[in-house]
């Protein structure tokens, strides 16, 4: 029998496709939706085995619970992977209106101190843990206006033992991506960049908007187009694009404009919700329709097949996570990247990592029970998770379901018959 | 700020001493200093209160207003059961034994009838496993029956471990869990060549009580040779844990033991008092404490520790964490080849998941989601000073005891007054 947690996705009458959530995977049978187990009842033992063993069917000996609890602790727990996204600064050269740091009144640069114990701490935590690899993301406000700090931070932990591995990566506005900048990005090798784009230059000049209330769009595209042509595949980039009401319907003349740039970095979309009610007017509330969905769609037409199904698994979020570490300028620790400088998200200050008043204030998050009774037998418990506990606290107890069966599930077909036509 | 939920306080003479069962800390106040804390507690912030009561505060007698303590014990219990930088593994070379203990826990059913697995499948299956794991340390314990009835066995293992070593970059700490009578000159020697680290040898009490209680098949004592062979390991360099089982027929004899044990090795060696276990195996031939007698008894042991100056952190009382079957990164192979994840159950099918010719993806499966039953803790356990000790019970007692293994197996009366009052016995 199949597992309770692979979702079957009707493709048409005679194709079916088995979604894994348990370990984010994706199969395809020749048979209607009706008809799955029948089909698999037929399979050979070589067939059934390999079934097993990517666990799409049920065991006899392990109870389907507790493997999904057991996936989702080991996750939680793992020390394999640590991940420090690390903001520099909170101030920015844009001021873009539905940014979730405007409540932040402080315009703080992370001091030269501040670096150090960032530096130390880092060290500290990969000597205890000795993880495979780490991850850095620099952030701020806009890291760019600091590129030395991004500098002295890499250079200080880089001599941390030759079998670690260390991703980097840098989210950025992308209006100081200059030549020169990506050059000494590329010297640091910095493994990814991230850059907002937020439509059409019309709609994104309305919503990231420059200190003198000039666009922002005309900078970031060109800065693209030049990387694109000079540096192409010495340096990774991809575009965020951030849904709401204002740019939804403007996504396909983002494409157009991008391709007639030649620009062909992929883009993934991220759908805005507001820091605080009524903070932001084109912001989605509970509904996001099918928004995220026809996003990718258009994406989808214009060569773009970013899979983002991993954006909604939220027990895999920072926030249950041990071994994420969101760091502030000011160097404290926070569970949420949205919630930096809300003292609702906050753990302690690095310095006080390791101490009980630490494992006091992280245990709050980590073990916090973030499924209600209604969560017990649902289907799609893992990709959820129990949802954003940000949003939850913004918009109150809220079941995604339906958003998942409207958006996410068709997503998964759409992205399916896509890369089979590749495949012809 | 307020009081933490785990301290046990205790009043002597013009002190309060505090034990806080979660981070095992102990701390004494002078009493009068103690009940104005206690009586201002909740007006105190605990930031300003922070340097102040730096002690307190950093070893967990004084916690934040709005932390949910419950939450913190599940975090620290987590981290401990699902860590995975040390990967445990027990392997038991043989069921044989040259002794015939009469509590001994694995019985005398072990020793026909059985076909030992094939080494080199082991091998394999354990190199699969480790790698998989992704562990950076093995923790490599040779048990028994007598493990070194099988010396051929372990210095075929400790080859294989410095392979691993070599190859993969991680490293292995050894220790032999024995009786100690078969050692001697020359095994020394290759012990030091196989990189052994340490030895957990068991005595009982002095040596009539010693060879009342452990004793060759013929019924000849054995205290003489282990305790010889004992003070030439510590010579040697060796880390020793000298484990004693206790009952109430033989802890005075185990105190004069530590009366005895010459002073200069008294700093050398780890102490660790075990009361005797009964399981199914042994039930009929082990005399069972009651808590009070039990409670009694080892505070009386752990009394007599300080008294006779054995100084060496004896972390096994203090630093008490969940127990093998309760680590996920923690395996126990049994000569035919079985896995099993408890102890004291070895030899029942009722802890065994699998076996070393099993799919090792299909062994980790299980390993990881043994045990993922969620115990369902009542409302006073979410609060109870000795939850950290009792961590909902043992699964094999409820088990044997048919007992529901989800519900918490209240043992706090045993807790309290054996371990957490010996404790302070031990400290003050």
């Amino acid at each position: 029998m199949l597992s309770k947690y692979v979702i079957k996705i009707p493709v048409d009458d005679k194709k079916t496709l088995l979604y894994n959530s348990i370990t984010n995977s994706l199969i395809s049978l020749p048979t209607s939706k009706e008809d799955v187990e029948i089909f698999i009842k037929k399979l050979n033992q070589e067939e059934l085995q390999y079934l097993r063993k990517e666990l799409y069917l049920q065991f006899s000996e392990i109870d389907e619970e507790k493997l999904v609890k057991m996936v989702m602790n080991k996750i939680k727990y793992s020390s394999r992977s640590v991940s420090f996204i690390i903001h520099l600064n909170y101030n920015c050269n844009l001021r873009c209106v539905y940014c979730y740091q405007r409540e932040i009144k402080s315009k703080k640069v992370m001091t030269e101190e501040t670096e150090k114990d960032v530096i130390k701490f880092i060290k500290g935590i990969v000597k205890k843990t000795s993880p495979e690899q780490i991850e850095l993301c620099f952030i701020g406000g806009e890291p760019l206006l600091h590129k030395r700090k991004i500098k002295n931070i890499i250079n200080g932990i880089s001599n941390e033992g030759k079998s670690l591995k260390i991703i980097k990566s840098i989210i950025t506005n992308g209006t100081l991506l200059n030549k020169k900048t990506v050059n000494e990005l590329i010297n640091m090798k910095i493994d990814l960049l991230q850059v907002t784009l937020d439509g059409p230059q019309k709609i994104h000049d309305q919503l990231r908007i420059g200190m003198d209330n000039s666009g922002s769009y005309n900078k970031i595209i060109n800065n693209l187009e030049a990387i694109s042509k000079e540096f192409n595949e010495s340096i990774n980039i991809v575009i965020n694009c951030n849904i709401n009401l204002l740019n939804i319907n403007h996504i396909e003349e983002l494409f157009i404009e991008l391709r007639k740039k030649r620009i062909n970095y992929p883009v993934f979309f991220s759908i805005v919700f507001e820091s605080r009610k009524n903070s932001f007017k084109y912001a989605y509330k509970n509904d996001i329709n099918k928004a995220w969905l026809n996003a990718h769609k258009i994406g989808l037409k214009y060569g773009n097949n970013y899979v983002p199904f991993y954006r909604n698994s939220y027990f895999t979020c920072s926030f249950f996570r041990d071994n994420v570490f969101i760091i502030s300028p000011d160097g404290y620790l926070y569970k949420c990247i949205s919630g930096i400088g809300n003292t609702q998200y906050l753990i302690s200050h690095i310095s006080e990592y390791g101490s009980h008043y630490y494992y006091s204030r992280v245990s709050q998050f980590i073990e916090k029970e973030n499924m209600n009774s209604e969560c017990t037998d649902c289907d799609y418990k893992i990709i959820c998770g129990g949802w954003c506990v940000y949003k939850k606290n913004v918009y109150g107890n809220i079941c995604p379901k339906q958003e998942l069966d409207e958006n996410d599930i068709p997503l998964i077909v759409e992205n399916y018959k896509n890369s089979a036509k590749g495949n012809k | 700020m307020k009081f933490s939920v785990f301290n046990y306080e205790k009043t002597l003479d013009n002190n309060v001493i505090i034990f806080n069962t979660l981070t095992r800390s102990i701390i004494s106040i002078e009493r009068g200093e103690y009940y104005q804390l206690k009586e201002n507690i909740k007006k105190i912030n605990y930031h300003t209160a922070k340097k102040k009561y730096k002690d307190l505060c950093e070893l967990g007698f004084i916690v934040d207003d709005d932390i949910d303590e419950f939450l913190l014990y599940k975090y620290w219990l987590n981290k401990q059961k699902w860590q995975n930088e040390y990967f445990i593994v027990t392997f038991l070379t043989t069921y044989n034994c040259n002794f015939k203990c009469p509590y001994c826990y694995e019985g005398f059913k072990k020793e026909k009838n059985y076909k030992n697995m094939e080494l080199d499948k082991m091998l394999q299956f354990l190199e699969n496993v480790i790698i998989k794991s992704r562990c950076r340390v093995i923790d490599f314990n040779f048990f028994g029956g007598e493990p070194l009835l099988e010396m051929k066995t372990i210095e075929k293992v400790c080859m294989f471990l410095c392979y691993i070593e070599n190859n993969f970059g991680i490293r292995s700490l050894v220790n032999i869990v024995t009786n100690g009578y078969l050692i001697d000159e020359k095994m020394i020697e290759n012990f030091k060549k196989l990189n052994i680290n340490s030895f957990q040898i068991t005595i009982d009490g002095i040596e009539r009580c010693h060879d009342e209680r452990r004793f060759l098949h013929d019924g000849s004592g054995t205290f003489k040779k282990i305790y010889n062979n004992l003070l030439m390991l510590i010579d040697n360099g060796f880390e020793i844990v000298i484990n004693m089982n206790f009952d109430k027929y033989n802890y005075r004899s185990i105190i004069k033991f530590l009366d005895i044990f010459p002073k200069k090795y008294r700093n050398k060696v780890y102490i660790k008092f075990n009361s005797l276990i009964s399981t199914e195996n042994n039930i009929s031939r082990v005399h069972k404490l009651k808590p009070d007698e039990l409670a009694i008894i080892y505070k009386t042991l752990l009394k007599s520790l300080k008294i006779y100056g054995y100084n060496k952190e004896n972390d096994e009382f203090i630093g008490y964490g969940p127990c093998l079957a309760n680590r996920k990164n923690s395996i126990i192979i049994e000569p035919n080849g079985n896995i099993s994840k408890c102890i004291y159950g070895i030899g029942s099918d009722k802890f065994i998941i699998g076996n070393i010719k099993d799919d090792t993806d299909m062994i980790l499966l299980k390993l990881y989601s043994y045990d993922e039953d969620e115990i369902e803790y009542e409302e006073r356990c979410k609060t109870c000073t000795f939850l950290p000790f009792c961590m909902g019970g043992c699964k094999r007692e409820k088990i044997e005891n048919k007992y529901d293994i989800n519900k918490v197996l209240c043992k706090k009366e045993e807790i309290q007054n054996g371990i957490v009052e010996g404790i302070i016995q031990l400290c003050t």
